[in-house]
């Protein structure tokens, strides 16, 4: 080979733009049961059987706090243009919001900071369904530790 | 890009820097590197891309991006082994 050509990409992501919430706020739910089961540990348990749930669900409450802000990121970044933003231009401190919630998550074991975390990503769901002109109802997960989500109101089948 | 561009097809490229609608260009976009896409719209000096292929969405479409960023024009599309198609400049 004498020389080599650039590669221009070509490719998109998302095969006929399906962008969903919900798995955002799955993950959310998911910390907020985590640091529910992180509490719910014997405080100064020192037993083998203890230190490997505790390190088994900071994992886990790390990997799902990483999840919503990737997948809100995804859904801000990617679908989000400029006619969305210009009818809800409060997305960027929205986000913003979540990003950092999401990291104190992380860095706590505070159900406060988890059920925030639920009820931002539930606000973004809301926009996100709101720009796609569908209406959104407030139901209570149906799974611990049921926390009202936000979920679109769709048409039957 | 289908059904224009294969994977794997070799575009040759006109450095150029200005434009119209419909041309397909190659730029260097400043997150997922070099993209070849059309151009579907251009206000002021930003430039709307689309890819041709209707059936998947791309975070490249529909950002403004500026004009700056383009490499050129796709003026030719060689395909493996023996097949090369000319892709003429958009006229007014």
């Amino acid at each position: 080979m004498i020389f080599k050509m650039p590669i221009a990409q070509a490719h998109c992501d998302i095969p006929c733009k399906i962008y969903d919430p919900m798995i955002a706020q799955v993950a959310a739910l998911s910390v907020a049961r985590l640091v529910d089961l992180l509490l719910e540990i014997e405080s100064g348990s020192a037993s083998i059987e203890s230190q490997n749930e505790l390190t088994r669900l900071v994992q886990e409450k790390e990997v799902q706090a990483r999840n919503v802000k990737s997948e809100v990121n995804i859904i801000w970044g990617d679908y989000f243009k400029s006619p969305q933003i210009k009818e809800h231009p409060s997305v960027h401190e929205l986000v913003h919001s979540i990003m950092m919630c999401g990291s104190k998550c992380k860095q706590s074991v505070d159900k406060s900071e988890a059920t925030r975390l639920v009820e931002l990503v539930n606000d973004f769901a809301d926009i996100f369904w709101q720009t796609k002109g569908i209406s959104t109802k407030r139901v209570i997960a149906p799974y611990p530790p049921a926390l009202v989500i936000v979920q679109p109101i769709l048409v039957d089948a | 890009m289908l059904p224009t561009f294969n994977s794997g097809d070799i575009v040759l490229v006109k450095h150029e820097d200005h434009f119209k609608p419909g041309d397909i260009i190659v730029l260097n976009h400043p997150t997922v590197g070099m993209v070849v896409k059309r151009v579907k719209t251009i206000l002021r000096e930003y430039l709307y891309l689309t890819g041709d292929n209707k059936r998947l969405d791309s975070s490249t479409c529909g950002e403004p991006l500026s004009n700056s960023l383009a490499e050129g024009r796709v003026f030719a599309v060689y395909r493996f082994p023996f097949n090369i198609k000319l892709l003429p400049a958009i006229t007014d």
